[in-house]
C-alpha cells in the first residue's frame, strides 16, 4: 500500500493549519484580553502576548460574583444531564435503529417534530408546571426538562443504523436477554457516537442560557454562562478584563472533557473483530 | 402480549416519559395559547386570527426569504467543508490529529461577548482588520454590516465559522464506526482513495449526513444567535430572522399568543422541508 | 468504559465539592427561604428584589444599612436581565414573581397595561416624596393619577467630547451652539484627523429618542401614537445628515464603543450622565482628555437637555410583604444613605434632596470637575415624555424605522408605517 504524496500530505495540514488559525483566533484574543488590564484590552492592533493580570482579574470577579459556586452548579448540572441522557437516547435510538414495532413511525415522527419546535414558546408553560413542582432554583428544574432530548434520541438512531443485524441476532441465538445485548453489545461498539453525543450533551447543557435564567432565581443556584452574561449589560460599565476571564473558565471543564473523550474517536472500534 | 414484542415500548418508556411530561405537555399548552389573544398575563379566544396576522405580516416572509438565502449557501459550504475536515483527521498520515480536532472544535464554545467583539473589531466598516487587508488589495471597503448582500454574507461566515466544527465531529465519529473491513476489500479490489471516499464513506455516512442535514437546516431556519448580535437583523431587517421575529413577539412584547402561533408556522415550514430531506434520501437507509 | 465512568464519578465528586465548600458562607437559610415566606406568620419577612447588573450590585449594598432600620426584614437579591426574560413568566404565569421589580422607566407604562393588578398601588405612600423627584420622573410611574413605582435614576444627556482632538482639529468647543455647527465641526475635524470620526451610534433608538425628547416630542401624545410627528421627522433627518455627512460611525452596540473610543477612532458622544463610569473605566488612559458640555441646541438658544434611560422599583402584587418591600424602596430611594450608594456605582438619583449632600458635590478626577452637580443643572428643563403602553411593542418599529430612514427610505413614509406597526400590535390610534 502506497501512502499519499508529498504534495497531497502538504495540502492536508496547510489547510488544517488555516482552519485552526482561524478558530482558535477569537479564543486566543480571549485569552490574551483576560490577562490584560481594561484600557489594554481593545488596543489596534491587539496585543499578541498576554500580560500578567489573569489572576488580578479573577481575583476581582470572584469578589463581585460567586463564579465558583456557579462553576460547581454547572458541572453538577452538565455532568448528571449528560450521564443521564446518554443513557436514555442510547436506548431510545436503539429501539428506533433496531427493532419494528408498532406506532414507531409515529413515535418517531413526534420525536422529530419536537427537534423541530422552536423550544422558547413552551418555557411558559414549563415555568408554571415547573414552579408547581416546587422545583425554583434546584438543578432537577434544569436537567430533567432537558432530558426530552430529541436531538440525542435522533443521533443515536443513525449511528447505530449502521450497526450489523447479524451481530445482535448473533448474541439472540446465544440467548441473550435483550437488555444484556443492549449493555454488553451495543453500548461498547456505539463508544465513538456516545463519545461525540457526550460531548455534544454536555456543552448544549453547558452553555444553557434562557431557562436556567428563568427557573434558578436566586444567585446562588444559578449557573456560569447566566451569572457571566450579567456582567454586561447596556448602560452600565462592563468590566472586560473580568468577564473574559470568567470565560477561560468557563471553557476549560469542557476543553478536558473534549480531550479526554476523543480517543474514543478512532477508527475500527468494531470493525476489526466482528466482521459484519 | 408476547413479551418479546413489549421489549422496544419498555425500551422506549424511561425517554418517553420525560418526554411526555416536560416536553408534550408545555407543547400542547403553548399550542392552545397560539389560537387565544395571550398578552402579558390576559388572554381570550381568537381563533386563528394570530395565523392570518402572521401570514400576511411583510416582516415574516422577509425573515423567511432571508434564512432560505442564507441556508441555501451556508448548509452546503459547510457540510462539505465538513467532510473533507473529518476525511481528513481520520486519515492516516496526519499527526497531532488530537490537538486539530480541539482545535477546531473550539468555535462552538464561543461566548456571546467575546463572539460580537471579535467578530466586530475584524469586520468593523470603518476600522476592521478585514477591510483593512483587502484595502492592501486596493478593494473597496466592504459594507459588511449596511449593505443587504453583505450582511448576510457576514452571518453565514459567522455560522460556517462557528459550525463546522460541531458538524465534524458528528461527521467524525459516524466515520470511525464505519467497518474497516470494507475499505480493507476495496484496497485488494485496487480502489483509489477517492473511489473509496465516494464508494464507502459516503455511502456509510449516509444516516449521519441526513442527521447534520436536518440538523443544519432546522438551525438555520431557526437562526438567532448570530443576526441578533452581529447586525441586529439590519440593516433594514435583511439579516431578520422567523426566530428573532418570535422573540420580538414573545420576549419584548410579551405577546405570547402571537408568538406561539408563530412558532407553530416556523415548525410546519422546517417540518415540510425535513419531511422531503428524509424522502429524498430514502430516510438515511444504506 | 472504565475510565469514562471514573472521569464521570470525579466530575460529580468535584462539582459537589465545589458547590458545597462555596456555599458554606452564605447559606444561612438562604436555600430555605421559599417556605419561610410562604409560611410566614410572624413579623418577619423575607423579600426579594429583581433587578440587573450594577444597580444589583447597589442594592446588595444597601442591605447591611437597611437592616440596621429594618431587623426583621430579610432581603435577597436577584440577578435579573435588562430584557425581563427573567421575570415575565412569573408575572405571566401569576405566581413565582419577586417582591420588587425594577423596569426601565420607559417600559413601566407598557407593563401596567400588559400585566394590569400585577403592581401594588402606593400613591398614599409616595404622596409625601412629590416634589422630591425630579418632575418629569413621575409621569412614568403614575396611571389614572394612581402612582405603581419610585422612580430611581436619570439619564441628564451631555455632549463628552475629546479636548486633545477637538484642540488639533481647530475646534473651538464653545462655538458649538447648534446640531448644525456641530455636523459642520465634524467635517473639520474629519478633513485635519482623516479616519476619525466626530460620533457615534449603535443599532438601537438612543439617539433618536434623545433628539425627539430635546425638542418636546413624544412616542404618545393624547393616548394615541405620535410617532410620525414633526419632531420625530427632525430627529431622524438629523440623525440621517450625521451619518451621510460621515461625521457618525456605527458601531453597533455597547461593546463596540470601547475599541472606537480607545483608538481615538470618534472624538465625542452624545450619551448619558452613566457613560461618565464606562469612559473613566473602560479608557482610563484617556484621564483629563474628555470634556463635558450640554448638547448643541437645534436651534441657537433652544433647549440643551434631554434624558435616556433611568428605571424604577416597583413592589409586585404577588408579593406577600408588601408594605416590607415598599419600606425597602421606600430606604434606598428616599434617603440620603441609600442614594449615597447608588451613586457610587453611578446611578444618577432622580430624588433631588440628595442634590445638597455632600458626596454628590465632589469633584470627579477622571474630568477634573464636579460632575453631579453639572448633571443636575442638566435636568431642569427636561421635557417630561409620553411613552404611554406602547414601548415594549414599539422597540422594533422604532429600530425598523430608524434603520429604514438611515439607509434611504422616505422619511415621511416610513413613520406612516412604523406608527400603523405599532398601531397594529398595541390597538392605539396614530395621531394624524
Amino acid at each position: 500500500m502506497k501512502g499519499p504524496s508529498f504534495i497531497t500530505k502538504s495540502a492536508g495540514y496547510l489547510f488544517l493549519i488555516i482552519v485552526t488559525i482561524v478558530s482558535v483566533y477569537p479564543f486566543y484574543w480571549m485569552f490574551v484580553g483576560s490577562t490584560l488590564s481594561d484600557g489594554d484590552i481593545f488596543q489596534s492592533p491587539p496585543r499578541f502576548f498576554p500580560s500578567v493580570e489573569f489572576m488580578n482579574n479573577i481575583t476581582e470577579l470572584a469578589a463581585t460574583a460567586p463564579i465558583w459556586r456557579a462553576l460547581g452548579n454547572s458541572l453538577l448540572i452538565s455532568v448528571v444531564f449528560t450521564i443521564a441522557t446518554l443513557y436514555l437516547c442510547a436506548i431510545a435510538g436503539y429501539t428506533f435503529a433496531k427493532f419494528e414495532f408498532k406506532g414507531k413511525n409515529v413515535m418517531f415522527g413526534l420525536v422529530l417534530i419536537t427537534m423541530m419546535l422552536p423550544h422558547q414558546v413552551t418555557l411558559i408553560p414549563l415555568f408554571k408546571m415547573v414552579i408547581g413542582f416546587g422545583w425554583q432554583n434546584q438543578p432537577q428544574a434544569v436537567i430533567l426538562p432537558a432530558l426530552a432530548n430529541a436531538f440525542g434520541v435522533f443521533f443515536m438512531r443513525q449511528n447505530m443504523m449502521s450497526i450489523p443485524t447479524e451481530m445482535i441476532e448473533a448474541a439472540r441465538i446465544d440467548g441473550a436477554i435483550e437488555l444484556s445485548i443492549f449493555h454488553k453489545i451495543i453500548l461498547p461498539t456505539s463508544l465513538p457516537p456516545l463519545a461525540a453525543l457526550g460531548i455534544l450533551s454536555f456543552i448544549q447543557q453547558w452553555g444553557n442560557y434562557l431557562w436556567p435564567l428563568i427557573i434558578l432565581q436566586d444567585r446562588e443556584s444559578t449557573t456560569l454562562p447566566v451569572l457571566l452574561s450579567q456582567l454586561v449589560a447596556p448602560g452600565q460599565v462592563v468590566y472586560y478584563g473580568q468577564v473574559l476571564a470568567g470565560t477561560v473558565i468557563s471553557i476549560v471543564p469542557v476543553l478536558i472533557l473534549f480531550l479526554l473523550l476523543q480517543k474514543y474517536f478512532i477508527s475500527g472500534i468494531y470493525g476489526g473483530s466482528v466482521k459484519g | 402480549m408476547n413479551p418479546k414484542k413489549l421489549t422496544p415500548y419498555l425500551f422506549l418508556s424511561p425517554f418517553f416519559i420525560v418526554f411526555a411530561v416536560f416536553m408534550a405537555y408545555p407543547i400542547i399548552e403553548s399550542f392552545y395559547l397560539s389560537f387565544t389573544s395571550a398578552q402579558g398575563n390576559q388572554a381570550e379566544w381568537v381563533g386563528l386570527e394570530n395565523f392570518k396576522n402572521i401570514l400576511t405580516d411583510g416582516l415574516f416572509w422577509k425573515s423567511l426569504y432571508n434564512v432560505f438565502i442564507i441556508l441555501i449557501v451556508q448548509v452546503p459550504v459547510m457540510l462539505i467543508l465538513g467532510i473533507f475536515l473529518a476525511v481528513l483527521l481520520n486519515s492516516k498520515f496526519i499527526k497531532g490529529k488530537g490537538i486539530f480536532r480541539l482545535f477546531i472544535f473550539l468555535p462552538v464554545l464561543i461566548d456571546l461577548v467575546t463572539y460580537s467583539i471579535v467578530f466586530t473589531l475584524i469586520f468593523n466598516e470603518q476600522f476592521g482588520m478585514m477591510n483593512y487587508v483587502l484595502g492592501l488589495f486596493h478593494i473597496d471597503p466592504i459594507h459588511w454590516f449596511s449593505d443587504p448582500i453583505w450582511s448576510k454574507v457576514l452571518i453565514v461566515i459567522a455560522v460556517t465559522w462557528r459550525w463546522t466544527g460541531y458538524n465534524t465531529i458528528i461527521l467524525l465519529a459516524g466515520i470511525t464506526t464505519i467497518d474497516h473491513s470494507l475499505y480493507e476489500s476495496a484496497e485488494v479490489d485496487g480502489a483509489n482513495k477517492f473511489t473509496q471516499f465516494f464508494k464507502i464513506t459516503i455511502p456509510m455516512l449516509k444516516p449521519i449526513l441526513l442527521f447534520c442535514g436536518i440538523l443544519s437546516t432546522i438551525g438555520t431556519i431557526q437562526l438567532f444567535t448570530e443576526p441578533s448580535l452581529l447586525t441586529a437583523g439590519g440593516p433594514n431587517n435583511a439579516t431578520n430572522t422567523p426566530i428573532m421575529y418570535l422573540y420580538q413577539f414573545g420576549f419584548q412584547s410579551f405577546q405570547f399568543g402571537y408568538a406561539s402561533a408563530s412558532a407553530y408556522v416556523i415548525t410546519i415550514i422546517v417540518g415540510v422541508i425535513s419531511f422531503f430531506q428524509i424522502k429524498i434520501t430514502k430516510g438515511g437507509k444504506i | 468504559m472504565k475510565r469514562f465512568s471514573v472521569l464521570l464519578s470525579l466530575l460529580v465528586v468535584l462539582s459537589i465539592f465545589l458547590t458545597a465548600c462555596s456555599g458554606g458562607k452564605e447559606k444561612d437559610g438562604k436555600a430555605s427561604s421559599t417556605n419561610e415566606t410562604a409560611g410566614s406568620t410572624n413579623e418577619k419577612a423575607t423579600i426579594t428584589v429583581a433587578a440587573w447588573n450594577a444597580a444589583a450590585d447597589a442594592l446588595t449594598e444597601q442591605i447591611a444599612g437597611f437592616n440596621q432600620k429594618y431587623p426583621n426584614i430579610k432581603v435577597e437579591i436577584l440577578r435579573a436581565d435588562t430584557g425581563y426574560t427573567k421575570v415575565t413568566p412569573a408575572l405571566a404565569a401569576g405566581t413565582g414573581a419577586p417582591d420588587v421589580i425594577q423596569t426601565q422607566a420607559r417600559d413601566f407604562q407598557a407593563f401596567l397595561q400588559k400585566f394590569p393588578d400585577q403592581f401594588v398601588d402606593i400613591t398614599d405612600k409616595t404622596q409625601k416624596y412629590k416634589n422630591d423627584f425630579v418632575e418629569s420622573s413621575w409621569k412614568s410611574v403614575t396611571k389614572d393619577n394612581k402612582v405603581y413605582a419610585l422612580p430611581w435614576d436619570l439619564g441628564p444627556t451631555a455632549l463628552y467630547y475629546r479636548i486633545d482632538l477637538f484642540e488639533k482639529a481647530g475646534i473651538d468647543v464653545k462655538s458649538i451652539q447648534t446640531w448644525d455647527e456641530y455636523i459642520e465641526a465634524g467635517k473639520k475635524l474629519k478633513e485635519a484627523i482623516p479616519g476619525t470620526a466626530m460620533t457615534l451610534y449603535t443599532d438601537d433608538f438612543n439617539l433618536y429618542e434623545i433628539f425627539l425628547n430635546q425638542m418636546g416630542g413624544s412616542y404618545v401624545k393624547d393616548g394615541k401614537i405620535n410617532v410620525n410627528s414633526p419632531e420625530s421627522k427632525k430627529a431622524l433627518l438629523l440623525q440621517k445628515k450625521m451619518k451621510d455627512e460621515g461625521i457618525a460611525i456605527n458601531v453597533h452596540d455597547g461593546n463596540g464603543r470601547i475599541p472606537a473610543l480607545t483608538n481615538d477612532k470618534v472624538a465625542s458622544v452624545i450619551l448619558p450622565v452613566w457613560y461618565a463610569g464606562t469612559l473613566s473605566h473602560s479608557v482610563e488612559k484617556q484621564a483629563g482628555k474628555w470634556g463635558i458640555v450640554p448638547i448643541p441646541a437645534f436651534e441657537k438658544g433652544g433647549n440643551t437637555q434631554a434624558n435616556l434611560g433611568g428605571s424604577i422599583l416597583a413592589v409586585s402584587k404577588q408579593s406577600k410583604n408588601a408594605d416590607a418591600a415598599f419600606k425597602f424602596i421606600e430606604y434606598v430611594l428616599t434617603t440620603d444613605e441609600g442614594q449615597k450608594i447608588m451613586l457610587q456605582y453611578g446611578l444618577f438619583p432622580s430624588y433631588t434632596p440628595f442634590y445638597k449632600s455632600e458626596v454628590f458635590n465632589t469633584e470627579d478626577k477622571y474630568f477634573g470637575m464636579e460632575l453631579y452637580p453639572f448633571f443636575a443643572k442638566l435636568t431642569t428643563t427636561i421635557k417630561g415624555m409620553e411613552y404611554g403602553p406602547i414601548m415594549l411593542d414599539a422597540t422594533k418599529p422604532l429600530k425598523d424605522m430608524i434603520d429604514g430612514v438611515l439607509t434611504g427610505n422616505d422619511v415621511d413614509k416610513t413613520m406612516e408605517t412604523t406608527a400603523e406597526s405599532i398601531s397594529k400590535s398595541t390597538k392605539l390610534d396614530v395621531n394624524k
